[in-house]
Formats: C-alpha cells, sequence, structure tokens
C-alpha cells in the first residue's frame, strides 16, 4: 500500500460520502462533508508530504546544525498546518456555515478509508494463508 | 506508591464521590428559583469543559504520536532499506492518532459555539425558548 494508493483510496471514499449524504440528507449535509473532507485530506497530504521529505532524505554525513534544522522545520510546518486547521474549523462552527454533523463525517473520511484499507489488506492476507494452505507449493501437472 | 498508598487514594476517592451529590442536592435546594445563577453555571461549565477535554486530547495525541515518529525512526536507523514501508505505516497511524485530536477539537468547538445542549437544560430550568 503506497501513500499515491491511501490518496486515491481517500478521493474515492470522501466522494462516495458526499453522495450518499445528499441523497440522505440535503445539500447543506453535503456540503458539510465535503468541507469536513476536504479538510482532512488537504491535512493528510500535508503531513505525509512533510514527514516523507524529512525522514527520507538522502543519508551522508549530516552537520549537527542541519539536524537542529530540520528538526526545527518540521515543528515550524507542523504547526503552521495544526493552526490552519484550527481556524478554518473555528470559523466554520463559529458562523455554522456548514452543517456540524456532515463536518464530522467528512473529518472522518480518512480513518474511514485507512480502516476499510486495513480490513482489505487482512482479508488478503487470510485469501493468500487459505490458498497457501490448499495445496502443496509444487504444481501438480 | 505501595498498595496501602493506593487503596487510601482510592477510598479517598470513592467518599469525595460519594459525597459530591449529597452537597449537589443541597445546592440545589438552596438554590430554588435562582434559575438565572444555574444557566450561568452551565455556560461557565461549558467552557471549562471544552478546555480540559482539549488539553486532554492534545496530551494523548503528543504522547502517541511521540512514541509513533521514536519507534519509526528508530526503524529506519536500523534499516534505512526499509524506510518507504515504515513511513507509510507510520503516516497511517499518525493520521489515526490524529484524527482523534480533531474530533476533541470539533467536540469543544461545537461546546463553545453551536451549544447543543443549551435549550434542553434552559427549558428543564424552566425558561421558554
Amino acid at each position: 500500500m503506497s501513500p499515491r494508493h491511501l490518496k486515491v483510496a481517500n478521493w474515492i471514499m470522501l466522494t462516495a460520502l458526499i453522495l450518499i449524504g445528499g441523497l440522505w440528507q440535503g445539500g447543506n449535509f453535503a456540503l458539510g462533508i465535503l468541507v469536513g473532507g476536504v479538510l482532512s485530506a488537504v491535512n493528510f497530504h500535508v503531513l505525509a508530504h512533510v514527514l516523507t521529505g524529512t525522514l527520507n532524505r538522502p543519508g551522508g554525513e549530516v552537520q549537527k546544525w542541519e539536524v537542529g534544522s530540520r528538526q526545527g522545520m518540521l515543528f515550524l510546518k507542523n504547526i503552521i498546518r495544526l493552526t490552519i486547521m484550527a481556524i478554518i474549523l473555528y470559523l466554520v462552527v463559529k458562523y455554522s456555515l456548514v452543517n456540524i454533523w456532515g463536518l464530522v463525517v467528512g473529518l472522518s473520511s480518512v480513518v474511514l478509508t485507512l480502516i476499510l484499507l486495513g480490513i482489505n489488506e487482512i482479508r488478503k492476507l487470510y485469501l493468500k494463508e487459505a490458498i497457501a494452505g490448499n495445496g502443496t507449493s509444487n504444481s501438480i501437472s | 506508591m505501595s498498595r496501602k498508598q493506593w487503596m487510601v487514594t482510592g477510598m479517598t476517592l470513592l467518599l469525595t464521590l460519594l459525597y459530591c451529590s449529597l452537597a449537589m442536592a443541597a445546592e440545589a435546594k438552596g438554590a430554588g428559583a435562582a434559575t438565572g445563577a444555574s444557566l450561568a453555571r452551565f455556560f461557565s461549565a461549558t467552557v471549562i469543559a471544552a478546555g480540559i477535554g482539549i488539553g486532554i486530547a492534545a496530551f494523548g495525541t503528543g504522547i502517541g504520536q511521540g512514541i509513533a515518529i521514536q519507534r519509526a525512526v528508530e526503524g529506519i536507523a536500523r534499516n534505512p532499506e526499509a524506510s518507504g514501508k515504515i513511513t507509510v505505516t507510520m503516516l497511517i497511524g499518525l493520521a489515526m492518532i490524529e484524527s482523534l485530536c480533531i474530533y476533541a477539537l470539533v467536540v469543544a468547538l461545537i461546546i463553545l459555539y453551536a451549544y447543543p445542549m443549551a435549550k434542553p437544560i434552559a427549558t428543564a430550568l424552566g425558561f421558554q425558548m
């Protein structure tokens, strides 16, 4: 499972949630899911970008000051990300711009995607074990 | 802390909780028709609850994410070739942990600005809304 796979699955899940929410509860609820889902997806993308950029840098000789600067940048980027998220959520909830329950469902879209992908991975693992345990590893013919 | 100290602490907490209901009942009887004061207390309690709630959530999230990142960095340092797999797994974990704090933030904001329980409580106190 790659980060790209996760991102695509997340957008598909968000689209499905918006459609189901819109048909079930109406436009304002769907708008809430859209806002919450986009917030949560962008948050996840930025988190993935920042962490992979920091952890997967090429090795070699790294100066002590460089380690400190990397840590500082990681901290700063995280704080900026969370502050923007909190400000947007504050504005959305305070001025009731969208349906709050829709917003909560939208914010859960990433978690729902991860849970579903996890279940899928476990299912694949069990299927593989079942197939491996069914016969021999050598072909019969 | 020894077992005796744990027992004493537990019993003290239990007794405090037992007497808490009596104290609240006496207060309610004394307050009588002062429903305005009750409402003011309710709104003060919502602010305190929101603050404590997000504080606890941030505390737990911080500890969880810190441990996850520590272990991932240790793993990458031991086996740099597995960094891709470790990073993806860590990202999934971090997203799950962080969503809990975001939920707590949303609940705190709802408590602070949307007042979902204000109407039923005001009606229960005898206010016409």
